[in-house]
């Protein structure tokens, strides 16, 4: 894998249970690449995410994503790759018990991070790059769509990932909010984290054009937006 | 609005965690007068077997001091519980009791001889045991013993009727404490179901699957002490109560065996909690986010 590159496939085979959703899939995402992933609902954009991040076994195929070979990535090992990457997804998944500093906080405390004020001075830093430190203290059921979103963004940024996988992260937000979601992802990759982003909101990439792919047919392949 | 809808939530996870604690608490109360009655039904029966005794008359001066020799030695037979020396005199006053005067009148001598009633403890008091105990009494006395009598067919009769009655018993206890267990078990299950997209959450950030287990199992530890602290307070006080009112009734069970009672209770509370929630959450670790909805 050349040094730049943050996630390569190579003749992957995604499999949804035993269903072979998308076959020979080969790409590279560069250090600091924005890249949107189309394709209709079942085209197998969520599969190839999952596997991605480790919910989904590589079956067939090589797959490296920030350094971690997913082929016989153990189970143990798994966590170990979430936490070099961010995940975002539509309905957000934030823990709905506790606070926007508590949801913060526990995924530091997750990964190992036990001093209070590093993990204080953090949660401001993220929350601040999403224009959110006021929101602290406020529960996720207290914030609005696009706001919950951005927390999600934010705790995709806590440990300095090396990827952002978004799946969808605008399906629950108006056009307004979600261009905001998008101009922070945009600008996060520009910062150098790599960002894979799937959707079916074609308004997105006319607003942010970047590099495409396209999953249709079972087949994964590049776009050129214009 | 906002604070309302947070109070809301924490009324519904203070209601959902006391109906959890209260669902276990009523469970293993159940579970503890299973145990109750199981404690004294076994001490009624104890009481019968205390009393069933064996004779050993003996081949000695009917005249002569008691023979505390032969006593120790029958005595230091592991499951005798009680040795009694009866002296012709006395076994001639307690025929008398029985079957009236007229029955010595028409004998010049008194013939019982004399005698050591043995009573054996509750755990020997079976078939087995009693005729292992007649082999090893005659050996020891020799020819000290006349004969070993005992009221055999009548104690054959009573041990089987209590077997049967214990194993019905016993059954029926055991189908108790099952359900008692599903039930518990069902508690737990469902109280890690409602938050198993939280454990998903957890898994999706990185968390270790033990740094998100803990959390589930010390409140399923604390859920289950709770709830154990509960019952055997609910039980305490409901024993005392019975033995209050009906205790010419009901046999006495002794605080060891109540002590014992308290703690398996606490320890099937807790036990099943910790275990119950155990399974629940590497269940719920090893779904695919697809399975949780």
């Amino acid at each position: 894998m050349p040094e730049t590159a943050k996630i390569k496939m190579e003749n992957v085979q995604i499999y949804q249970d035993k269903n072979l959703v998308l076959k020979n899939v080969g790409f590279e995402i560069s250090d600091g690449e924005f890249v949107y992933m189309v394709g209709k609902t079942g085209s197998g954009k969520s599969s190839l995410l999952k596997t991605l991040y480790g919910e989904l076994p590589l079956e067939e195929g090589t797959a490296h994503v920030a350094g971690f070979e997913l082929n016989g990535l153990k189970t143990k090992q798994v966590p170990m790759l979430r936490r070099k990457i961010g995940i975002i997804f539509q309905d957000f998944q934030l823990l709905t018990d506790r606070t926007v500093g508590d949801n913060l906080a526990f995924v530091l405390r997750a990964t190992g991070t036990t001093q209070k004020e590093e993990i204080n001075k953090r949660i401001a830093e993220v929350l601040e790059s999403v224009n959110l430190k006021t929101k602290l203290h406020k529960y996720p059921h207290e914030l609005s769509g696009g706001e919950q979103q951005r927390v999600v963004v934010a705790r995709a940024l806590l440990n300095n990932p090396e990827v952002i996988l978004a799946d969808e992260p605008t399906g629950n937000l108006d056009p307004e909010t979600s261009n905001e979601i998008l101009r922070l992802l945009v600008n996060i990759a520009a910062k150098g984290t790599s960002v894979l982003l799937a959707t079916h909101d074609y308004d997105l990439l006319r607003a942010y054009p970047s590099r495409t792919l396209i999953c249709s047919n079972g087949i994964l392949s590049e776009a050129q937006t214009r | 609005m906002a604070e309302d809808i947070e109070k809301k939530r924490r009324r519904g996870l203070t209601t959902a965690f006391a109906a959890t604690i209260l669902a276990t608490s009523l469970v293993l109360f159940t579970a503890g007068i299973i145990g109750t009655i199981l404690l004294s039904v076994n001490e009624a029966v104890n009481n019968v077997k205390e009393k069933f005794a064996i004779d050993l008359f003996l081949n000695i001066d009917p005249k002569g001091q008691a023979p505390d020799s032969l006593v120790q030695a029958v005595k230091s037979i592991e499951t005798v519980r009680e040795v009694i020396y009866i002296s012709p005199e006395q076994a001639k006053e307690r025929m008398v009791e029985q079957n009236g005067e007229e029955f010595f009148s028409v004998l010049e001598n008194n013939p019982i001889p004399p005698s050591l009633q043995v009573k054996l403890k509750p755990e020997a008091v079976n078939e087995e045991a009693m005729s292992d105990f007649e082999s090893r009494v005659t050996d020891m006395l020799g020819e000290q013993l006349i004969e070993v009598s005992r009221q055999r067919n009548l104690q054959a009769e009573a041990l089987r009727n209590i077997n049967g009655i214990m194993l019905v018993l016993a059954s029926v206890c055991g189908l108790f404490l099952f359900i008692v267990l599903v039930l518990v078990n069902v508690t737990f299950r469902l109280s890690v179901y409602s938050r198993r997209h939280l454990i998903k959450t957890m898994q999706l950030v990185g968390a270790r699957r033990g740094y998100i287990r803990k959390p589930f199992l010390l409140q399923g530890l604390f859920i289950g002490f709770l709830s154990s602290v509960l019952a055997n307070a609910l039980l305490y006080a409901g024993i005392r109560q019975l033995s209050g009112n009906f205790a010419e009734i009901l046999p006495e069970i002794g605080m060891e065996k109540l002590g014992i009672l308290f703690i398996f209770v606490a320890a099937l509370g807790i036990g099943i909690a910790v275990i119950s929630t155990w399974f629940a959450v590497n269940r719920y670790l090893r779904a695919k986010t697809v399975d949780l909805l």
